[in-house]
């Protein structure tokens, strides 16, 4: 398991090259790293939080960090997982934080009115989007994102970074410092748990 | 095998992560078992659906903004020389003359046993430390505790030499477990660090020691005081969060006896495996621990601050930022 495709490899090389220009003074080295970057780490941290505010400001923090840690970069991890693991560290902190769950609660108490705090949709050219299909698709999404949230800390990466980002377990065992048995077994049970929470939503679907 | 033994692999078998014992098991099992082959197409389903939920996009300018973002900080590190003078006017000056402010981050990485960073170029002389001394206000009350006797006292209280307590007044404003809330509030900014250390995210190595890392911005005089009374950093960082979210504050304060921090380590079997000051002014505190006793510890540092009791960490991961102030009143 774990064996990285050449296009992997290839952007992994890319990735080096870019920390090395930074590393070597080049600002828009760093800015093709964000670019490179960001719609991932958004999304991690969206789906980590719940939350389009949070995760915007959270995958800021993500590249401010990057930015601060780069030059102590040592080239041994890839590039990305070096950035996921800032991203995990970075959500699970405010996951923590006094003043992310008083937000939450906020939230849950006062939802935002319509394309307020959600993410905006994605505009795809899809003529399949029917306002019935599109309003059943969000919805579905809303539950599955709500079961998610319910997650302990350590099941959600699990779910976040094998099911959303499609990592290896290798390469999520690299990411947490957890062996892959350990990400074996930890994904089995959140998946276990988020199978009994969207029993009747999802089991159609197989 | 048991349908439930088989259940439990179901997820690393969608997944092609079962090894070939397992693998041939989980076959035979469900070409004979209806139950679990319908499990398995549930589970399956459930997976996709979580693989295909609608994409979200950060915001066109969200470069821009990390940018921004970047700019502001590094115009807020380079304030922190002046650290006092931002704070809000609700703070009475001289409180503000005494008030430290302390940002901690600690964060866990795995070491070998004796791979201890070299970091002794960083430790302070003993000048800088009594420059240090010198710079806390005589009664700020930063160096000298109630309750820690004068051979405790000449114990190292991070990077501070305790006997500079002997020219202190004797009775710690910081241990009274039933003075009055100082008449300012603090309030917090929010936390800006993480910057200053990040661990490098190379797997860790076997046998591995815990580590942790706690950070002091420039400017902070804390650490002189890590033997804060309980009762007082209890009072503190509740006042904090009461002052954040009214009604939200932490349990009743306690009293309780000073708790030192190189107590609170030894007691865990650790030890204060350097100090050092950062090029930026930052000071930098390293503790190792052994790995099965970083919950235990974690949980005292829970009771003397308003981190939450510990969830298991993982290794490397940054656990905890958080920030305070303290004044002398």
């Amino acid at each position: 398991m774990g064996k990285k495709s050449p296009a992997a490899d290839r952007e992994a090389g890319e990735d080096f090259g870019l920390v090395r220009e930074f590393l070597a003074g080049s600002e828009a080295a760093f800015d093709r790293l964000v670019l490179r970057y960001q719609n991932r780490v958004f999304r991690t941290c969206y789906r980590m939080l719940g939350d389009y505010h949070e995760a915007d400001d959270c995958a800021q923090e993500v590249f401010v960090r990057v930015w601060r840690s780069l030059k102590k970069f040592r080239f041994e991890s890839s590039f990305s997982t070096w950035v996921f693991r800032i991203s995990v560290n970075t959500c699970r902190n405010r996951l923590r934080s006094a003043g992310y769950r008083r937000r939450r609660r906020t939230l849950r108490l006062d939802p935002p009115g319509e394309g307020e705090d959600g993410p905006p949709s994605v505009e795809i050219g899809d003529d399949s989007r029917t306002p019935e299909k599109e309003l059943a698709r969000k919805e579905t999404g809303e539950m599955i994102q709500a079961a998610i949230d319910s997650l302990p800390g350590d099941q959600k990466t699990m779910v976040v970074l094998r099911d959303i980002e499609g990592f290896t377990y290798e390469e999520i065992s690299d990411i947490t410092g957890l062996n892959p048995g350990t990400v074996r077994s930890k994904l089995a049970r959140a998946r276990g748990r988020l199978r009994e929470k969207l029993s009747g939503v999802l089991d159609e679907g197989g | 095998m048991k349908c439930e033994e088989i259940t439990n692999l179901l997820s690393g078998y969608i997944d092609g992560e079962l090894d070939k014992g397992e693998l041939k098991r989980v076959e035979e099992h469900l070409r004979g078992c209806p139950a679990c082959a319908e499990e398995l197409r549930v589970l399956r389903g459930c997976v996709e659906g979580i693989g295909s939920l609608e994409e979200v996009e950060p915001p066109a300018d969200f470069l821009n903004r990390v940018h921004a973002r970047l700019e502001k900080k590094s115009g807020l590190r380079s304030a922190l020389g002046k650290i006092f003078t931002p704070l809000p006017l609700r703070i009475p000056l001289e409180a503000l003359a005494a008030a430290a402010a302390v940002i901690l981050v600690i964060y866990l990485v795995k070491t070998p046993p004796d791979g201890i960073r070299d970091e002794s170029a960083g430790v302070p002389s003993a000048g800088l430390m009594q420059e240090a001394l010198d710079s806390a206000p005589p009664d700020s009350g930063l160096w000298s505790v109630r309750g820690i006797s004068a051979e405790e006292s000449k114990q190292e209280v991070l990077y501070a030499r305790a006997e500079k307590a002997e020219t202190v007044p004797g009775e710690a404003a910081w241990s009274a477990p039933a003075a009055p809330p100082p008449p300012a509030v603090l309030e917090l900014e929010e936390p800006t660090l993480g910057q200053a250390v990040m661990a490098d995210a190379g797997p860790p190595p076997a046998e591995p020691a815990v580590e942790l890392v706690l950070l002091v911005e420039p400017g902070a005089d804390f650490l002189g005081e890590a033997a804060l009374s309980r009762s007082r950093m209890k009072a503190v960082t509740a006042r904090q969060l009461e002052a954040a979210s009214p009604g939200d504050a932490d349990e009743p304060l306690r009293a309780g006896p000073p708790v030192r921090l190189e107590d609170l380590v030894a007691r865990e079997g650790g030890e204060i495996v350097s100090r050092e000051t950062l090029a930026d002014g930052t000071r930098r505190l390293v503790i190792k621990l052994p790995p099965d006793r970083y919950p235990p510890f974690r949980e005292s540092l829970s009771r003397i601050s308003d981190l939450p009791p510990a969830a298991p960490p993982l290794p490397g991961e940054e656990l905890e930022t958080f920030r305070f102030r303290l004044t002398s009143e």
